[in-house]
């Protein structure tokens, strides 16, 4: 983050889908609970849902099989937790590198790998003999998948390297990913 | 370009983590006996149950199903807190207040109407899809960040180049002042530009 508060343009993934899903499990047991012990204070009973669960609950044994497998997805499921918040994970985006016009003080210039890819898959289609192309990127590595019908295989192979590669460096791209190209010939 | 909640989502996925994984590893040593020559008079053992009769009373007692109204309380506002931060933020800068002289009079300019005209201006330049801006900091050191779609066949550092010279200089010279930061996201649109195109 910089002094005025703005974020860095190349994050991490921030964990949104794991947070999320933890939370509305958070909100739902929380107001459940509520709900219940209310009924509770208000009829004087715990409402039949939950005294039969927990009446259930409360004849098993710590032995039987229904609590070991219980106590395993748990502990499976706190270590994912953990895992989640512990590993960085890939970044969403690359430099690019610019001299700029002199005119801003600081810069910071990114490009996503979304749109890494997306640079790949429309230099590669300039491509003679490309007849289809798909492409993924990550940080460093950009993967080129190549149909031709071309027999001369391993001829678009380096053409499709050399073209990706030379649009990626063109674009500033810091540092150079990796282009990888994988060609799969399609029968006539 | 945006503020999400990074760390707040792995502090607080790391705690209920740590806390799932103690209670299941709990768990499993309970259930497997390993807790039993010391736990048995706890009630901890393979073959004690899991809840006797002084648990069936506890909850029937008011203090506890008021403690459990309580701790249903905290636990529903803290999903529903950490729920909304997922929301990103932009946190657009203040109104700007331009003056020499404040006895003067004092001119209040809302961000959005900087951003709106860089945006329009990014807009404009050859190759640009759409554009939008937030500008943060103050009159004085302005920070502005852009995000950017360009088309396929776009030179992206040219781009780059035009965007800094153009309308980031624009914004400086209307607030007297040096953009103190630029940031660019650049993004590439899908769609095709056909024209200028011929099938022979």
């Amino acid at each position: 983050m910089t002094a005025s508060g703005s974020p860095s343009l190349r994050r991490r993934p921030s964990r949104t889908v794991p947070a999320s899903i933890v939370a509305v499990v958070l909100l739902a047991v929380g107001v459940l609970a509520v709900v219940a012990a209310v009924s509770r204070l208000v009829n004087g009973s715990w409402p039949t849902q939950v005294s039969s669960a927990a009446s259930g609950v409360a004849g098993l044994t710590w032995g039987s099989g229904a609590i070991v497998a219980a106590a395993v997805v748990l502990a499976v499921l706190g270590l994912v937790l953990v895992i989640a918040s512990l590993k960085p994970g890939g970044l969403k985006s690359a430099a690019l590198r610019s001299d700029g016009a002199g005119v801003v003080a600081e810069r910071e210039y990114v490009i996503s790998t979304r749109a890494v890819a997306r640079l790949a898959v429309a230099r590669a289609d300039d491509v003679d003999g490309v007849d289809k192309v798909s492409a993924s990127a990550s940080g460093r590595k950009v993967q080129v998948a190549v149909t031709t019908s071309s027999e001369q295989r391993d001829a678009v192979r380096s053409q499709v390297t050399a073209a990706v590669t030379e649009a990626l460096t063109g674009a500033g791209i810091t540092p150079p990913p990796r282009v990888s190209v994988a060609v799969r010939t399609r029968e006539i | 370009m945006r503020h999400h909640a990074g760390r707040l989502n792995r502090a607080w996925l790391f705690v209920v983590g740590l806390v799932l994984l103690l209670v299941g590893a709990a768990g499993v040593v309970v259930a497997t006996g390993q807790l039993a020559p010391i736990g048995r008079s706890a009630g901890l053992a393979p073959d004690s149950k899991i809840a006797g009769q002084a648990t069936a009373s506890a909850f029937s007692s008011t203090g506890v199903v008021v403690l459990v109204v309580v701790v249903g309380v905290v636990l529903a506002l803290l999903g529903l807190a950490w729920l909304v931060a997922q929301v990103p933020r932009a946190r657009q800068a203040h109104p700007l207040r331009l003056e020499d002289d404040p006895q003067r009079g004092l001119t209040r300019l809302a961000p959005r109407v900087l951003t709106e005209a860089v945006e329009a201006q990014i807009e404009a330049l050859a190759g640009v899809q759409s554009a939008s801006a937030v500008l943060r900091g103050d009159a004085r050191q302005p920070d502005l960040t852009v995000k950017v779609t360009a088309g396929e066949r776009t030179d992206v550092r040219r781009l780059l180049d035009a965007i800094e010279a153009g309308p980031v200089r624009a914004l400086g010279v209307a607030l007297d002042t040096q953009v103190r930061r630029l940031g660019v996201q650049v993004e590439v649109g899908t769609a095709r530009r056909r024209s200028g195109e011929i099938t022979v």
